[in-house]
């Protein structure tokens, strides 16, 4: 099975080259299939990895060496754990979903060629990212896909808000990259190794619990995933990230590339256990994005606006996770968050595509005639992320974190509460405004096949999947935990009788928050206004703060630069320089002129053409000669290298 | 098995009399011949070296370079072969063109 690992990123790479090569000469309809069969083969080869025992047996395939300098050779290698099978599993599948619903959703697009060519270079480009064995590979993976969501975000790029949105995402998760490459740099002037199995030991070896150079590398890897998963303070992007098509949004900035970070941190976790302190940031950063997501979700107006803020929100749960130890449950909450947020991506496509690309809830419930199936399984989404208890899979993830939180620290598990009760609230607020709006309630409209598939399956997995490990002191399957125990560790977990009061809380806390969606609706409604909605909607102002910090003084700084340039050098600078040339040349008119220069000139001259002669024989535009020149020169600087 | 040292003063000899015809002769086939047989010089050093280190990467250099010549000679040929057509130029000293015209007939012959 090992020989095959190459075609999971293999197969997506090469629809993608296939798409982009020979694009020209294949039909519009029929990219989309090639597209679909390159993600379809990278997931059923990592099918065939679990049927053939790689859940407990972890695979390796080293294709060639990158480049050879000395004794460092990084190689094109790939590593198939427990960890990355769970990664490239839901990668894999989620993305041959959203092909799947692609076909049909981006049916009248004109562009095929470059959206499907991106789609897969995507998919390819996280499966690298996911697969690799060593830092410089893992980071090419990593700059693949912030390309590929680059493009992406900016698909429809004639308008310029769009192309915008692209250009902030990127710029913005660059700040991170940067920081994620200086912290490989410094890896390497440490270890000159970047393997990674060879890292962790030598880190082991090597570093002291708490040390300096710990923790300063554990903070730049830090900040390369706050960047790429959209946490606090580099959160900015995702919102307008929501400028592509909802597919996209569904793929990137839901259930993969956004959970990067995340799947980074789990994967460098050894190195994070020498820096506590930065493993108690990642906590705190997590904790805070929880509340601050979910309230910027509660005055939200745009669909997807809302799920973007909420995304932000579910993967600040997953760095609390991190942050507390619990590798396993961020991994898990990863995994559920993936099915029941692309599900509500997908969902909410098909409403906004059937209303004629309404972005407004408060339109779209007036609208009404929404796609009767997209209603249920939007239902089944919105259930699961409010983590409705026992029945849907956001339940036994989100639990699982709020227990490990609480033996973290009491603090970190009540802002992860309150940001709960939001999450009931805001995506409740969201249902209830679209689907039980002013409108009418049936519909007309049916959705296309290939549209229909991938929200079936994803509304099924968004509720069965929670199933394989349920939470502390329940009767019944702890699969997860169990079988990542070796790789992950287990977290520290609160004594039996904390942990059942914790879980009638966590019950109650989605209960109370839908509770909160109702009251919250008839208020709007009724045309009341939550306190503090601009500063809400508008994601506590971070824009404008940025703006008036970071993008203000530099374009002020460039203006004033460019003043000061132009002032002094252009124009003092030359104004000054004439005045010394005038003055210059109106002395040598007097002194130089008539005397030195009229004899100096014909001496020049005379020198120049004897000179000219001379030379001259060496440039006669005989062949040969050259040839002779050449050779004798060639013998001479031999004869004194040998000498 | 012959000694390095043989076959690297056939691989000088080779070089050396190529060198001499490209240095010597005017008419552009010699040239070409002339580089032709500095380059089989070359190749035999290849050969002889990998054949006294045990290493076939003598030998490999050596087939990739008949590739190479081959190619770049049938570039040759054919630009000889419009010199010819263009010029009526069969002499190296026929193509002097981009020179003073002051220098010219110091060459004799000339362009036409």
């Amino acid at each position: 099975m090992s020989q095959w690992l190459w075609l999971i990123p293999g197969a997506p790479l090469l629809g993608a080259l296939i798409i982009a090569l020979l694009g020209g000469w294949i039909r519009r309809e029929l990219l989309a299939i090639l597209a679909s069969c390159a993600a379809a083969g990278a997931f059923l080869t990592v099918l065939m990895a679990w049927l053939n025992g790689a859940a407990y047996q972890p695979l390796q395939q080293t294709l060639y060496t990158w480049v050879a300098v000395g004794d460092w050779r990084p190689t094109i290698g790939f590593t198939l754990d427990r960890l990355a099978l769970v990664m490239v599993s839901v990668v894999s599948g989620v993305g041959l979903l959203v092909h799947l619903y692609s076909v049909d959703f981006m049916a009248e697009e004109t562009d095929q060629r470059r959206y499907y060519f991106f789609l897969n270079l995507f998919l390819a480009g996280m499966l690298i990212l996911v697969l690799a064995d060593n830092l410089v590979l893992l980071y090419l993976g990593w700059e693949l896909v912030g390309l590929c969501s680059f493009a992406l975000i900016g698909f429809w790029y004639r308008d310029p808000v769009r192309a915008a949105a692209g250009r902030k995402a990127f710029t913005v998760t660059r700040v991170g990259d940067t920081a994620l490459a200086i912290g490989i740099f410094l890896l390497f002037s440490q270890f000159h190794e970047l393997s990674l199995s060879v890292l962790f030991t030598a880190a082991t070896a090597q570093w002291e619990h708490g040390s300096t150079l710990a923790t300063l590398t554990a903070l730049l890897i830090l900040g390369g995933a706050v960047g790429k998963s959209a946490q606090l303070p580099l959160q900015v992007w995702l919102p307008d990230a929501m400028a592509g098509p909802s597919p996209v949004s569904a793929l990137i900035h839901a259930a993969t590339m956004v959970t990067a970070g995340v799947y980074l941190i789990a994967r460098t976790h050894p190195l994070f256990e020498f820096a506590p302190q930065v493993q108690w940031l990642v906590a705190a950063i997590g904790a805070l994005t929880i509340v601050y997501g979910a309230s910027a979700a509660l005055a939200q107006s745009d669909f997807k606006r809302v799920l973007a803020y909420s995304t932000i929100s579910q993967i600040g749960y997953m760095f609390l996770a991190l942050g507390c130890g619990a590798y396993a449950l961020a991994l898990f909450h990863l995994t559920t968050h993936a099915f029941f947020k692309a599900l509500l991506f997908l969902s909410a496509g098909a409403v906004i595509r059937a209303s004629g690309d309404e972005h407004d809830i408060h339109r779209l419930g007036k609208l009404g005639g929404h796609p009767t199936l997209a209603r249920w399984t939007f239902l089944i989404g919105a259930a699961s992320l409010a983590a409705l208890p026992v029945v849907t899979a956001g339940f036994y993830s989100k639990d699982a974190i709020l227990t490990a939180a609480w033996a973290a620290g009491p603090v970190l598990w009540a802002f992860a509460a309150f940001g709960a009760l939001l999450t009931g609230g805001y995506i409740f607020r969201t249902y209830l405004l679209v689907f039980h709006g002013t409108g009418p309630r049936t519909s007309a409209a049916s959705l296309p096949r290939s549209m229909v598939f991938p929200l079936l399956i994803l509304a099924v997995l968004s509720l069965v999947v929670g199933f394989i490990e349920l939470p502390e002191g329940w009767p019944g399957p702890h699969l997860w935990s169990a079988w990542l125990k070796d790789e992950l560790g287990l977290a520290a977990m609160p004594p039996a009788a904390v942990v059942h009061g914790l879980q009638i809380i966590g019950s109650l806390l989605p209960l109370a928050g839908i509770a909160l969606a109702f009251v919250l609706v008839r208020r709007e409604r009724a045309g009341y206004l939550l306190p503090l909605t601009t500063f809400l909607r508008s994601g506590w102002g971070f824009d404008a703060l940025y703006r008036v910090a970071l993008v203000r003084p530099y374009q002020v700084l460039a203006r004033g630069l460019g003043r000061v340039v132009e002032a002094l050098i252009i124009e003092g600078g030359l104004a000054g320089l004439a005045c010394g040339f005038w003055a210059l040349a109106q002395g040598c008119r007097r002194w130089v002129d008539l005397g030195i220069l009229e004899r100096g000139i014909t001496g020049l001259v005379a020198g120049l053409r004897f000179g000219h002669m001379r030379l001259s024989v060496t440039q006669n535009g005989l062949l040969s000669r050259y040839a002779l020149v050449v050779s004798t020169g060639s013998l001479v600087l031999l004869g004194y290298w040998l000498w | 098995m012959i000694p390095l040292t043989h076959s690297l003063v056939i691989a000088a000899l080779l070089f050396t009399l190529g060198l001499a015809v490209v240095l010597l002769r005017r008419e552009l086939l010699f040239v070409l011949m002339g580089l032709e047989v500095m380059f089989n010089g070359v190749a035999l050093t290849a050969v002889a070296a990998g054949q006294h280190w045990g290493n076939a990467d003598g030998q490999v250099l050596t087939i990739l370079l008949m590739a190479v010549t081959a190619a770049e000679l049938v570039v040759a040929l054919i630009l000889v072969w419009l010199a010819f057509q263009h010029f009526r130029a069969v002499r190296v000293e026929d193509l002097a063109r981009l020179r003073d015209a002051q220098f010219r007939d110091d060459v004799g012959g000339g362009a036409s």
